[in-house]
Order: C-alpha cells, then sequence, then structure tokens
C-alpha cells in the first residue's frame, strides 16, 4: 500500500478524469457492472495499481456506503495525485451521467419520446452478465487463494442466491469470519489436534502466514 | 433557495446510509424521494428508474440528477448529485487513511482477506441474477455466450463491445422486427 506509485509517475489530472469519464460513459446498468471496465483502465492498461492493490481497493469501496464505483474512482484518483487526483476521477466518473440525464430529463420533461435509448440497451442488456462473469473469473486469482477462501465465496454466493441475503451483510460476514478463522485454528491446535491430515497443516501455515 | 438546501441534504443523507450500493438503496431513495419530500410521483420515480438502467452510471446518481433538475433546474440537478458524493469522500478517505496507517495491522489484514472472497462473490451472484434476469429467449441467449467468447478468448475490450452490441440492439429493432 506504501510505494504503490514509487516505481512510476504519477498520473495526470486529466488523464485520470479521462480513463473514469470513459468508464462512466460507457457502463450501463449501475453499479457491479463497471468492475470490468475499471478493472481492465486500471490494473491491465493504466497500471495504476497492481492486483494486490486492486483487491484492497475493492474489499474498500464494497464495505463503505455509497456507489462502488464513485468509491473506487475516489480511491483510485487518491492514490494516484491525493486529494486533487481523486476530484478528477469522480468527476470524471459523474460528468457522463450528469450530461446524459439532463438532456433525457429535458426531453422526457417536455414529452419527447427516447424509444431508441431501449432498442439500445435491449441489445446490451443480455451481455452485461457476460461481463460480470468475465470480471469475477478474472478477480478469482488474486482474490480466492485459499481453501477458506472458497469457502467463504460459496458461502457468499449461497447467501445472495439462495437466502437473498442483504449485500451488507454478507460484506461483514465475511469480516467477521476473516478475523474468527486464524483464531480458531490456533485455538484448535493449542488443543492438541492430531496433525496427521498434511492439507490442514499446509492452509494451517498459509493462514498463520497471511496472520502474522 | 429553500428548496435547494433541501435536495442537497436529503441526498448528503441518502449518500451516508446508501449502504450495498444503489440497487440496494432504490427503496430508500424511492421512500425519501416519492414519500417523505413528494418530488416525483410514484409513477415518475419508476421511469426515472428504468432510464437509470438503460443510461451510464450509478442509479443513485441518476436519480439524483433527475430529481435535482426536476425540482430546481440545472442547479439543482447539480446541488442532489454533489450531495450524493460527498460522504463517499469523507468516507473512503477515513478508511484509506486508516489502512495506509496499519497497513500491517493484522486485525485489519484479517477483515480484508475475510472480505476478497466476498467481493467476488458478489460479482459472481450479480453475474447469475442478471443473466435470469435479463436472458429470457434464445436470442438473448446467443448474444450472451458471444459476448461471454468474445471477452474470454479474444480479450475483446468491453467498452468496443457495449457499442457493437448496443448498435445492433437498434439495428435488430428496426430492420429485423
Amino acid at each position: 500500500m506504501t510505494n504503490e506509485v514509487a516505481n512510476q509517475p504519477a498520473a495526470r489530472l486529466w488523464e485520470l478524469f479521462n480513463v473514469f469519464a470513459q468508464i462512466g460513459l460507457f457502463t450501463i446498468g449501475g453499479g457491479a457492472v463497471m468492475l470490468p471496465f475499471i478493472q481492465k483502465a486500471v490494473v491491465e492498461d493504466k497500471r495504476w495499481l497492481n492486483d494486490e492493490e486492486f483487491a484492497d481497493m475493492l474489499a474498500i469501496t464494497n464495505s463503505a456506503p455509497g456507489a462502488f464505483t464513485i468509491n473506487a474512482s475516489i480511491y483510485i484518483g487518491y492514490t494516484q495525485r491525493g486529494l486533487i487526483g481523486s476530484t478528477a476521477a469522480m468527476l470524471g466518473m459523474v460528468t457522463p451521467s450528469i450530461v446524459i440525464i439532463l438532456i433525457l430529463a429535458y426531453l422526457i420533461l417536455q414529452g419527447q419520446s427516447v424509444e431508441w435509448l431501449q432498442q439500445f440497451f435491449a441489445g446490451v442488456r443480455p451481455i452485461v452478465a457476460a461481463l460480470l462473469l468475465d470480471a469475477a473469473l478474472k478477480l478469482r486469482s488474486t482474490m480466492v487463494k485459499t481453501k477458506f477462501d472458497v469457502c467463504l465465496l460459496l458461502l457468499g454466493l449461497a447467501m445472495l442466491l439462495l437466502a437473498s441475503i442483504n449485500t451488507v451483510l454478507v460484506i461483514i460476514c465475511g469480516a467477521i469470519l476473516g478475523v474468527l478463522y486464524p483464531r480458531i485454528r490456533r485455538y484448535r491446535q493449542a488443543e492438541h489436534l492430531p496433525k496427521d491430515d498434511p492439507t490442514v497443516s499446509k492452509t494451517d501455515a498459509k493462514a498463520e502466514k497471511e496472520a502474522d | 433557495m429553500q428548496i435547494l438546501l433541501q435536495l442537497f441534504l436529503t441526498f448528503v443523507f441518502i449518500g451516508i446510509l446508501n449502504f450495498g450500493g444503489g440497487y440496494a438503496m432504490i427503496a430508500f431513495i424511492q421512500n425519501q424521494v416519492v414519500d417523505v419530500h413528494g418530488w416525483l410521483t410514484l409513477q415518475e420515480y419508476t421511469d426515472m428508474l428504468a432510464i437509470s438502467q438503460s443510461t451510464p452510471g450509478p442509479v443513485a446518481v441518476n436519480t439524483a440528477t433527475y430529481t435535482g433538475f426536476k425540482i430546481g433546474g440545472l442547479p439543482g440537478a447539480l446541488l442532489a448529485t454533489f450531495g450524493l458524493v460527498v460522504p463517499a469522500y469523507f468516507i473512503i478517505l477515513g478508511l484509506m487513511y486508516i489502512l495506509r496507517h496499519n497497513p500491517d495491522n493484522p486485525l485489519l489484514r484479517q477483515i480484508i482477506s475475510g472480505v476478497r472472497p466476498m467481493v467476488v462473490a458478489l460479482t459472481a451472484g450479480s453475474a447469475i441474477l442478471l443473466a435470469f434476469e435479463n436472458i429470457g429467449s434464445f436470442y438473448e441467449l446467443v448474444l450472451f455466450l458471444l459476448a461471454f467468447l468474445l471477452l474470454r478468448f479474444f480479450k475483446l475490450n468491453p467498452i468496443i463491445l457495449v457499442s457493437v452490441f448496443g448498435i445492433w440492439g437498434i439495428a435488430y429493432a428496426n430492420i429485423f422486427v
């Protein structure tokens, strides 16, 4: 986290604005849909964040209130150019929405038809799921490493899809289990748990490493 | 003037309590904008949601801009949107400050390590929910599979993908139907 901009020059302000304006312009439907676009621009093209930093950014911006995309633009802008950078990125993110909504609000309040927009969206709607699926598969390599991570992922999916539990509770549940897990492991080891299972001790070592 | 201040403060309030992103908060924004203040009728709010979903940007931002414009013109639109974004600044920069000053704090690392897989779950979960919601015909299934193939194996830029499929949508509606 501390030396993420040390090995390359910081982004220019117009560049921050421009990149997030493009993201803001092309992500229809809001929320998580923007994730693949941000990932492509920030990690793959501009290399402002590496995979680990991107994973931290996602964990934090998803835990905070507010639209994830606004949070992400503020966070990423700040890592590049501090407060001014976060403002440039955030303004880039909201400018396309504001301009388009203002035009549409004007047209609609005048009583005009915006049917072509619905037609455009009819073509885009089925592929939004494909965009998200691709993003989830890309995220998996940095965000899901241990067996415990896989369990959390499956638990999260079950909570969302089978029980329709609020996303905030899913995040909080992950945070609590993340804190409890190393403690339970240590406790069970101290309680003379037989160490005959090689896979257990292997993941143990990993978990201990992460915890310390 | 008073109504502009009220708009601004209402959207600051929505920004603070807007947990779980756009869709989770649709009911809460509706409560504030339709029930409490009566700025939009329920019909207008529903139409606005449909527009939000077919235009770029977070639903909350679109709602703020639309409501602000209807109530207070251009200044209203900008103030409402600004109000929505202000709390995010303090919260995100505050969280970043805590993380940067305690990069090796074990408790923070454990919380983040627990949240990370859940973010993947949220992304995969919304992909699955959107697939069920938006893929209702064979034609839509073909579009979905084609898009997934182009992304996964040909690494096509998502921006190009959305443009092409959107223009195809207009062409399809006007030429073939």
